[in-house]
């Protein structure tokens, strides 16, 4: 009896060690195998209706001509995207290509991010040197590519020129200084049409967008470079100036009423596209754009302007441009980085970056893909991101400080319940412990 | 070693391995992540005490704490509440079989669903607000509960430490009200008590130990199990004023980036836990022996 039952326990103890070995020999064999080659990409905006039927599109177009290579596309949730992928890079797990932001939350794990130097020296003069830079490790446009850009991002603000006429005002004039902005909200306000839609449930993205068009327009763009490495600090003059414009808009009563309950994608865009606001700061390329805009509004109805523009504003022509929002990167631990490089360049530019654009409304910095310049609303955006570009603060804090500071934009601008100079001492503290 | 002995180990070492895989060697590793600089990839930087002196630093440990202990204080309300209905339903009430069943949805339903659905309820633009506005409050959207630090923390206790454990409370006190000897009751009847009485005096006394127990996995449900809900509810805000411990290593180790750093906030989460696991397994013994 006892003898059966030591028997019985080496025989469990074996079955599992000969299961373990056996699932982890699969996995080692998976990478080896002869025949087509299997590139598993990983997308935030894949479930996206819009965005994830233009890249089925793309992928078929690739597999097309490339039959060697299978796209498996998979659509991953954005809430914990970079848990994700950190999980991905640590377990070195069926990973080739990913899509990812350019910001801090990319450069904090770039180390994961396969240098794409070599493989691109062919196609590097065809995308836009911000865009490059915005995707190298070290800033430059000539070298440290980690990303390869699907989109150029800015941040602006879009009015309802209807809404402005119907409150009396001027469409036609360009409310963007910010005596006449406070001036139309007033009148708007007065004609009882809510001025400025933001959405600031979860994350504040309406504030901090404000944020990011102002401070453009009073920091310099070495200035705003400072946030990288702690030289440029929360506390100067600019950012307490940008602070109050903001809070002024709270306190006179010019921002949409429920803005803390409803979250910025979608219902704030929504919102803004039904008419039920005056002014939206919004994206330049993405989502919440000029064709977003257009479309719901009619072009000719929608107005914009890079930013609300303070009397003594060093740079009241900048427009923020992030170089680029969104790309591609392949995973260093891929077995596959060259057909991986291949599928990356072909996204981001020609023919499938072309389908992402007329689709989506994205604007791609890449010189192979003509840009429809029959849009006076697109012209002009493009102007302003080419002639007046500077970089947008939140692609230089660490990314780490995002959340806390988000919780504490909503305690000052919503709750009210912190003093300005607590405010600005604790975003300062959250941003130096994450530095 | 005897052959028994041997036989004990073998059958136990898939288990034990298991055990060691999966439970001592990741706290294990804790402990050690703690005491250095890493964020979740490369090598990790033995950086010594430097963890716990910027933790006992931290404004955030400190809301973790105040925001715990806002919580701990409704963990009497949480106990009692479901101790009175079950009392009430063992009494006898017209279809409680009913209210049963509706007090017993929250637990079906989890933290993340329930607080996804209370963002919605309460925020500026739910049904509440609504409400209110069509019985006349013009401003009910400025009474926004998530909004404000005070309002926040305790919306959050209420529901996560009242009113989604009062269905699993009733359940498990009428289970163990049933085990009450009736004859008990008889007597106490013969000596005229009350209902009130009877409940003080023989239903409390008679399920003791049911509600220690209780009241332990109401501490361990707080300090260890209630990341889901804050994500959904109040994301930790506004500010810090719902972060609490557990919250905070979720933050720390997948938002910034810092799994060092959260490793030393896990360790004093992990003697929390142990000294709440002592207390349950120290009851646990003591309901044994009575």
């Amino acid at each position: 009896m006892k003898k059966n039952a030591t028997r019985i326990g080496i025989i469990l103890v074996l079955v599992l060690l000969i299961a373990g070995a056996a699932t982890l020999g699969a996995q080692g064999q998976k990478g080896e195998a002869e025949g087509p080659i299997t590139l598993t990409v990983w997308n935030f905006k894949y479930a996206e209706e819009i965005g994830g039927k233009a890249f089925r599109e793309m992928d078929r177009l690739f597999m097309e001509q490339n039959p060697g290579i299978i796209i498996d596309h998979q659509a991953q949730p954005e809430s914990n995207y970079y848990q994700l992928l950190i999980s991905a890079f640590s377990a070195k797990s069926d990973l080739d290509v990913f899509l990812t932001h350019t910001d801090q939350r990319a450069w904090g794990i770039s180390e994961s991010y396969y240098l794409l130097d070599d493989q691109i020296k062919d196609v590097m003069d065809t995308y836009a040197d911000s865009a490059l830079e915005a995707c190298s490790e070290t800033k430059s446009k000539d070298s440290g590519i980690k990303i390869l850009p699907l989109t150029a991002q800015g941040n602006g603000f879009y009015y309802n020129k209807t809404l402005l006429k119907q409150a009396g005002l001027d469409p036609e004039v360009v409310p963007s200084d910010w005596n006449t902005f406070l001036n139309a909200c007033e009148k708007l306000k007065n004609a009882g049409i809510t001025p400025i839609i933001y959405g600031n449930q979860g994350s504040p993205f309406g504030i901090c967008f404000t944020y990011r068009t102002i401070l453009g327009t009073l920091l310099s763009s070495d200035e705003i470079d400072g946030f990288t490495d702690g030289s440029t600090t929360f506390k100067r003059d600019e950012y307490v100036q940008a602070t109050r414009m903001i809070k002024e808009l709270f306190d006179k009563g010019y921002v949409n009423v429920e803005n803390s309950s409803i979250p910025y994608f979608m219902d704030g865009i929504t919102d803004f596209q039904a008419g039920k606001g005056a002014f939206f700061c919004g994206l330049n390329s993405d989502i919440a754009h000029w064709k977003d805009f257009g479309t719901a509004l009619g072009y000719e109805n929608v107005g914009y302007f890079s930013a609300p523009v303070a009397s003594n504003a060093k740079y009241p022509l900048a427009q923020v441009n992030q170089g680029a929002g969104i790309g591609f990167a392949v995973a260093d631990h891929s077995p596959h980085k060259e057909a991986a490089a291949k599928y990356v360049k072909f996204m981001t530019s020609g023919e499938a970056g072309k389908v992402f654009m007329d689709a989506t409304g994205a604007i791609v910095p890449n010189s192979t893909i003509p840009v429809d310049a029959s849009n006076p609303m697109l012209t002009d955006i493009l102007e302003k991101m080419n002639s007046h570009a500077t970089p947008d603060i939140m692609n230089r804090v660490p990314g780490g400080m995002i959340t806390d500071y988000y919780n504490f934009m909503t305690l000052y601008f919503i709750s009210g319940e912190i003093s300005e100079s607590r405010y600005i001492d604790q975003v300062e503290a959250i941003y130096r412990s994450n530095l | 070693m005897t052959q028994d002995a041997k036989d004990a180990l073998v059958l136990l070492s898939p288990l034990l391995v298991l055990t060691g895989v999966f439970l001592v060697f990741p706290v294990a590793s804790n402990f050690y992540y703690s005491l250095t600089k890493w964020k979740g990839l490369g090598t990790p930087v033995f950086i010594g005490l430097e963890n716990y002196r910027q933790l006992f630093q931290d404004t955030r440990f400190y809301s973790s704490l105040k925001s715990l202990g806002t919580l701990v204080l409704y963990i009497p309300l949480g106990v009692f509440l479901p101790l009175v209905i079950a009392n009430i339903l063992r009494t006898g009430l017209r279809g409680w079989k009913a209210y049963r069943a509706l007090l017993y949805l929250p637990n079906i339903i989890g933290p993340v669903i329930l607080g996804t659905i209370f963002s919605v309820m309460l925020s500026q633009v739910g049904p509440i607000t609504e409400i209110l506005k069509s019985l006349g409050y013009a401003n009910a959207n400025e009474f926004y509960m998530l909004g404000k630090s005070t309002s926040a923390i305790n919306t959050l206790s209420f529901l996560f430490v009242v009113w989604m454990r009062v269905g699993f409370g009733c359940i498990y006190f009428l289970a163990a009200m049933s085990t009450i000897d009736e004859s008990l009751y008889d007597a106490a009847k013969i000596d005229g008590t009350n209902k009130f009485q009877d409940f003080i005096h023989v239903t409390i006394p008679g399920i003791r130990f049911s509600i220690e127990f209780f009241t332990v996995l109401a501490f361990i449900e707080v300090f260890a199990r209630m990341y889901g809900m804050i994500f959904t509810l109040t994301g930790g805000g506004p500010g810090y004023a719902t972060y609490t411990l557990e919250f905070g290593v979720y933050m720390l180790s997948f938002s910034a980036y810092q799994k060092g750093y959260a490793s030393a906030w896990a360790v004093i989460l992990f003697f929390f836990c142990a000294i709440i696991a002592l207390v349950q397994i120290r009851l646990i013994r003591k309901g044994e022996q009575s």
